[in-house]
């Protein structure tokens, strides 16, 4: 799951260096729209909707791959 | 794709005083036009044309007024950007009745303090808001709630296609013209940005709303298909993007989500965007990336220099590379006009030489919003363009200040700070600037103290110093913008925080700056991405402040 987030990211924004503690705002200083990219990027690759309320929560690596896991996608 | 135009005389449009009136000119002179299109989450376009359009507007009116809604009653809608927003909007506003706009990137109670001060008893809500302001009706704070697009499950909401069914009904029976309405009548309350509830409730009357429209529409021409994804709950938003493509005769995009705004400029492809520094920030950086990526960086900068020095000197920029670039970056995109935040000079050339026309504006809430605008004709990079030809704009000690018929009322419920903001009419913008030979405006800082990002969001650094001095480990605290990134006006919010000597006894600096970055974490939970505090610093030493013990902002 972190290689799929790592590459997502790289796609979406150029930055490597992804750990699960990396946090998208404070570590990459990503702004909204790029947040927003990225988790649009997630919902095509799983077929799934994220509420945008709830990216607000999605801070680090982990708070993703943990949201993810909730909704059921374990796999990437 | 029309023809770029350079005389003023070639796009006039009509001017009206009052929603009604626009509401009746737009479908007489444009009806079976689109007017106004989005996408589903399956990529299915939705349009509706200007007589569709304004036929909705009429059928959700006549419902509402057959329901009871009386003139002059606060109406609020809380929801994403969506055709049903804009249908509500102008059904509200064309019966006299006032619409509040309501940031639903706030945090759910602000949200629900925001309905309660504005003194909206009908609300407008998506199915997201419908269990954040489900609240307000058990209280008692509301009357009565609508929901827009979905199915609730909740018989406590009425969902908003009965009452276009039963105006639809009565209107086949015995049709009614809108609403007469007197040009003071109020038309729109939009909240200011802030982080907490201190935002303050903008009172913009009909006459204001649609003399902003008609005053730009002398300076800005739309090509025919305009890309919108700025929130409607701003003036920025609402007024520029949807009503002036409206005014126009023009087909308008919409989207409602960050999340898909990329996809659905590809989709839209339009021709004119209307947008803030962000997003055009990030597609030049998604550009650049994939140029990268394809390893033809180097070239692609070195032709631009090229293409740079045949602008300067007044020669054709005409180059395949650059038009292809255009092409698969852009589309068939050919004017963006950006404002909301200061959009760097750079990247207005860069965008020039790809053929893209970048015209900044400079506008504020207060003045429903545009100030001063460039023209299509008429261009100057690093200016905010020409101010509106109604309005009188005065530099004092270097604040832009500006009077006339599109400046706000005064605050809902707030004639302290109403009587402070205007002045014989005229109110202070809080921006520095100044004006050349030509008359273009120029901004060059800030005199009030928020800190401005380059989506067009302010953020008030002492509502977030509230909350982090609630934190027992903070004695004092002050947060700033700070540099971040290639641009002068990269910001990213940093906090300064004296701890409290004795709360933090035996304990080693990174254990303090471990224990305050959770607390921010906790703090940063609640509040939407560019709120945020993304760095921490930990003081030595007590801030300077004046006599009145107010921490000094610039000597610290």
């Amino acid at each position: 799951m972190l290689q799929l987030i790592q590459d997502i990211v790289y796609n979406v924004t150029g930055k490597q260096g992804i750990t699960y503690e990396t946090d998208f705002v404070q570590d990459l200083a990503l702004n909204s729209f790029d947040v927003m990219n990225i988790i649009s990027a997630f919902e095509d690759h799983f077929d799934t909707t994220i509420p945008t309320r709830e990216v607000w929560h999605l801070h680090q690596v982990k708070d993703v791959i943990d949201y993810l896991a909730h909704k059921g996608f374990t796999q990437p | 794709m029309k023809t770029r135009p350079y005389n003023k005389a070639d796009y006039t449009v009509p001017f009206y005083d009052t929603f009604p009136e626009f509401l009746a000119g737009i479908a007489k002179t444009y009806g079976p036009r689109p007017a106004l299109s989005w996408f589903t989450r399956r990529q299915e376009e939705k349009t509706l044309t200007y007589l569709e359009l304004t036929q909705k507007v009429a059928h959700l009116r006549r419902g509402l007024l057959h329901q009871g809604l009386e003139a002059g009653s606060h109406v609020a809608i809380v929801s994403e950007n969506s055709a049903d927003w804009i249908i509500s909007f102008l059904a509200v506003v064309s019966c006299g009745c006032v619409a509040v706009c309501v940031d639903t990137e706030q945090a759910d109670s602000i949200i629900r303090e925001m309905v309660c001060r504005s003194d909206a008893h009908l609300l407008f809500l998506s199915p997201t808001f419908l269990p954040i302001c489900l609240p307000l009706l058990d209280s008692g704070s509301v009357e009565r709630v609508i929901l827009m697009g979905g199915q609730s499950g909740d018989e406590r909401a009425d969902a908003i296609d009965s009452l276009y069914k039963l105006g639809r009904s009565l209107e086949a029976d015995d049709p009614q013209p809108p609403c007469p309405v007197a040009l003071d009548q109020t038309a729109e309350i939009v909240f200011t940005s802030g982080t907490t509830s201190q935002s303050k409730m903008v009172m913009l009357s009909q006459k204001a709303v649609m003399q902003n429209l008609c005053d730009s529409s002398l300076y800005v021409y739309f090509y025919d298909r305009v890309f919108c994804s700025l929130p409607f709950y701003h003036a920025y938003g609402l007024n520029c993007a949807v009503l002036n493509t409206f005014l126009r005769g023009a087909h308008l995009y919409i989207n409602g989500d960050l999340k898909t705004a990329m996809r659905d400029l590809h989709l839209a492809k339009p021709d004119t965007m209307l947008t803030v520094p962000l997003m055009v920030e990030a597609i030049n950086n998604q550009m650049w990336l994939n140029v990268e990526k394809a390893g033809k960086a180097d070239s692609l900068r070195t032709l631009m220099k090229v293409a740079a020095l045949c602008r300067k000197l007044h020669l054709p920029v005409k180059f395949k590379t650059l038009e292809q670039l255009r092409e698969k970056a852009l589309g068939t995109l050919h004017l963006i006009i950006c404002g909301g935040a200061h959009l760097s000079r750079e990247l207005s050339e860069e965008f020039d030489l790809l053929g893209v026309q970048m015209l900044q504006g400079y506008g504020i809430t207060e003045c429903a919003p545009l100030i001063s605008v460039n023209c299509n004709y008429a261009n100057k990079m690093g200016s905010v363009g020409l101010p509106l030809k109604t309005l009188e704009v005065q530099l004092d000690d270097g604040e832009v200040c500006v009077r006339g018929p599109s400046v706000m009322q005064g605050y809902y419920k707030d004639p302290l700070q109403t009587a402070q903001a205007l002045e014989d009419g005229w109110f202070r913008t809080g921006d520095l600037g100044y004006t050349d030979k030509d008359g273009f405006l120029y901004l060059t800082g800030r005199k009030k103290n928020l800190i401005v990002f380059k989506n067009g969001k302010k953020v008030s650094p002492e509502k977030l110093e509230e909350l982090l001095s609630a934190i027992p480990m903070v004695k004092e605290v002050m947060v700033s913008g700070t540099a971040n990134g290639a641009f002068a006006d990269d910001v990213k919010l940093t906090a300064s925080i004296y701890p409290d000597p004795q709360r933090c006894e035996g304990l080693s600096s990174y254990e303090i700056l471990e224990h305050l970055q959770q607390e921010v974490d906790k703090i940063n939970r609640d509040l939407p991405t560019y709120q945020q505090i993304q760095l921490v610093n930990i003081r030595e030493k007590e801030f300077n402040k004046t006599g009145t013990k107010k921490i000094k902002r610039h000597a610290n």
